[in-house]
Parts: structure tokens; C-alpha cells; sequence
């Protein structure tokens, strides 16, 4: 009898010791978190630093285009005015109309790539950062939440993006 | 100022063509498992200089930002071996900052490649020699921003695997800290920063 009691508290025992190393083994394991792509890109340092830098290139090409549409503005306005309009001034507003839409073309075009460029620079950074994050706090996987994707909601612990903002513009910073 | 070695100078054809100055050794190329850390101990005839590093990846290249000891500088580069021209010559630049900046590819592929940079090898070369120093600058503790004083490219004719650039600036006051900011312009990485702390 007392040997049957002896099993049964090994047993259990046993049993308990099992059970604490799976659940610690998952728990180790499973290590699953999510960040808020939308949030960290537009939080990231880097992001407005190749903005302003960006800005500054730009304003040239904005301002020629800024005049352009007011010459045009103006030309319209006397048009307008004018009873009967000549060959002469309709040739002339086509002319001009279609300088003005060149240049917007034109500046729309480089908008586009240097948004892209922008946007390459930044994630091919953050993707490090994301990659070494990862590593150093031994996370099995970091998801990307996009506002609307996948990932609805998500307990604080899991949603890591604003330590990961700190940790990123902290490595940016040169650290 | 001491830009011995700088630009178009006959001491950078001097020393580019130093085959001391090519290091080859393991610890001096860069890998994911090594690249973090940020002591580096220059040896040299004998003597240890350590001092701070930085190596940041990205993607697939790294860039590693490193403030040469002077002393080490003036023996090595400068070949100073009197011990009392040593000690005038620190005097005279303590205020220089000498940075080893190292361009390196994870699988030690010759980063100035078209693939890399977009435009051909005899372009990337004067880019490198000539025009890259407008993409570096310095900010000191206090706040100041300081533009680089000259740059000598150190070509290895590939006998190592990486790029490497000796950066001068002049800090007015010898600063411990500098953070130095390069706008990667050759192989378009954006800004890059790192800190660096003179030991």
C-alpha cells in the first residue's frame, strides 16, 4: 500500500516536472511579434530627414511651375476679356497649355521616383534594423502590420512598435 | 592640418603604394558575426593603439567608421620613428581627426563595380578620389558641424577586399566625441551616422 502511494507521488511528479518543460520550452520558442509598418516608416527618423532633404531639391522645379501656371492664368484672363479671340491667340494658349503640362508631367515624374527612392532607402534600413531587433531580444518572428492588413489588434507586449521606433532611430542616430 | 597624404600629393602615391598599408588580415574583414563590435586595436611595430569603431550593414555592404589614433598615424603613415618628433607631431595635431572609413561587400565582391554603383569602374574610381569628400561631414559635441578637410582614397589594387577612405577634419578643440554623417551618394544608401568616441 505504501509503495502504491510512493508511485502515484512520483508519478505526479514526474508529470508536473514534464508539463513545466514543455510550457517553458513553447514559451521560449513562440516568441511572435507584430510592429506597425505604416507607424515605424513614418516615425523613423530617416524618413523626414530624406524628405527635407528632398523638399530642397524640388523647390526649383516647383517654382518654374508655379510661374508657368500663373502665366498661363494670366494669359486666360486676357483671353477671356478679349471679344474675339485670333488664330494667333488660340496657337498661343496651346503653346503654353501644352508647356504647362510637360513640366507637370515632368515634375509628377520626379515626385514618383523619389518617393520610390525614399521609400527603398528607408525599408532596406529598417529591414536591418528589423533583422538585428530580432536577434538581440531572440524574437522567433516579427510581423508587419499595415492598419488594415492581417493583424487587427494585438495585446501591448505582442505590439512592439514603439520600442522598435526607439531601437531604429537610435541605431540611425549612429548608435 | 596635417594632410600629408591627401589628394593629388606625392606622399598619397606613397602611401598608396605601401604594401603595409594593405591589411589583409581575418579580424579586418567584416561578417555578420563580427561587425558589431566597437573596439579595434591598431598594432604597430610592437605597440598597441586601440580605439573606437562603428560598422553598420546595409543590405548586402558594410561601413565602418574608425578615429585613427594620431600617434599610431604619424608612426605608420607618416613613418615618424624619433620619439621627440613623435611627441612634437601629436602636439601639432591634436585637433585632427583622422577617420579610416571602410566600404566592405558581405561576399567580399569589388564594390565599385557597375552593378553596385550604376556608372562604370573608371567613373566610381574618380568618384571615389575626388568628389567624396562632399559626402562626409563631422558633428562635434558641441553641436558644430564641420565639412572634411580633404580625403585620400587608399586604392589595394584589390589585395583586400574592401574600400577604404582616411578622412581629415579639423575640430578647432580636441574633441572625445564626433558623430560623423555620410550621405551615400556611390552605392545610394541614404545617411548613414555613427558615433565615434576617441579613447
Amino acid at each position: 500500500m505504501k509503495n502504491k502511494v510512493w508511485q502515484i507521488v512520483n508519478s505526479i511528479l514526474l508529470l508536473g516536472v514534464v508539463l513545466f518543460l514543455i510550457i517553458s520550452n513553447l514559451e521560449s520558442k513562440e516568441k511572435i511579434v507584430f510592429v506597425d509598418n505604416v507607424k515605424v516608416f513614418q516615425e523613423f527618423n530617416m524618413t523626414s530627414e530624406l524628405g527635407n532633404q528632398n523638399e530642397a531639391k524640388f523647390k526649383p522645379l516647383i517654382q518654374v511651375f508655379d510661374s508657368l501656371v500663373k502665366d498661363i492664368q494670366g494669359l486666360e484672363a486676357k483671353l477671356k476679356a478679349k471679344k474675339k479671340l485670333t488664330e494667333a491667340d488660340r496657337l498661343e494658349y496651346a503653346k503654353r497649355q501644352k508647356i504647362v503640362v510637360e513640366k507637370e508631367r515632368e515634375l509628377e515624374q520626379v515626385k514618383n521616383y523619389v518617393k520610390e527612392d525614399i521609400n527603398n532607402k528607408v525599408w532596406e534600413r529598417l529591414n536591418g534594423y528589423i533583422t538585428e531587433y530580432g536577434k538581440e531580444n531572440n524574437i522567433s518572428i516579427i510581423l508587419g502590420a499595415q492598419g488594415q492588413g492581417n493583424i487587427m489588434y494585438g495585446k501591448e507586449p505582442v505590439d512592439i512598435t514603439q520600442d522598435f521606433i526607439q531601437y531604429a532611430n537610435s541605431k540611425y542616430e549612429g548608435n | 592640418m596635417f594632410l600629408i597624404g591627401c589628394q593629388g600629393s606625392k606622399s598619397e602615391k606613397e602611401i598608396e603604394k605601401k604594401p603595409n598599408s594593405v591589411i589583409t588580415s581575418e579580424e579586418d574583414i567584416y561578417t555578420d558575426d563580427n561587425f558589431k563590435d566597437v573596439k579595434k586595436t591598431f598594432s604597430f611595430e610592437g605597440q598597441n593603439f586601440e580605439t573606437s569603431k562603428r560598422t553598420i550593414k546595409i543590405g548586402e555592404i558594410f561601413f565602418t567608421a574608425i578615429i585613427l589614433p594620431n600617434e599610431y598615424y604619424i608612426r605608420k603613415n607618416l613613418k615618424i620613428k624619433n620619439k621627440d618628433s613623435i611627441k612634437s607631431y601629436i602636439k601639432r595635431f591634436e585637433n585632427e581627426k583622422i577617420i579610416q572609413f571602410d566600404f566592405q561587400h558581405e561576399e567580399r565582391k569589388d564594390l565599385l563595380l557597375q552593378e553596385f554603383t550604376g556608372v562604370n569602374y573608371k567613373k566610381s574610381v574618380e568618384y571615389m578620389s575626388n568628389l567624396i569628400h562632399h559626402d562626409f561631414y563631422a558633428i562635434t559635441s558641441e553641436g558644430d558641424s564641420i565639412k572634411s578637410s580633404g580625403v585620400l582614397f587608399e586604392r589595394n589594387f584589390n589585395l583586400a577586399p574592401r574600400k577604404r577612405l582616411l578622412l581629415y577634419f579639423n575640430t578647432e578643440k580636441n574633441a572625445d566625441k564626433l558623430k560623423l554623417v555620410y550621405d551615400d551618394r556611390i552605392f545610394k544608401k541614404g545617411i548613414i551616422k555613427f558615433n565615434l568616441q576617441k579613447e
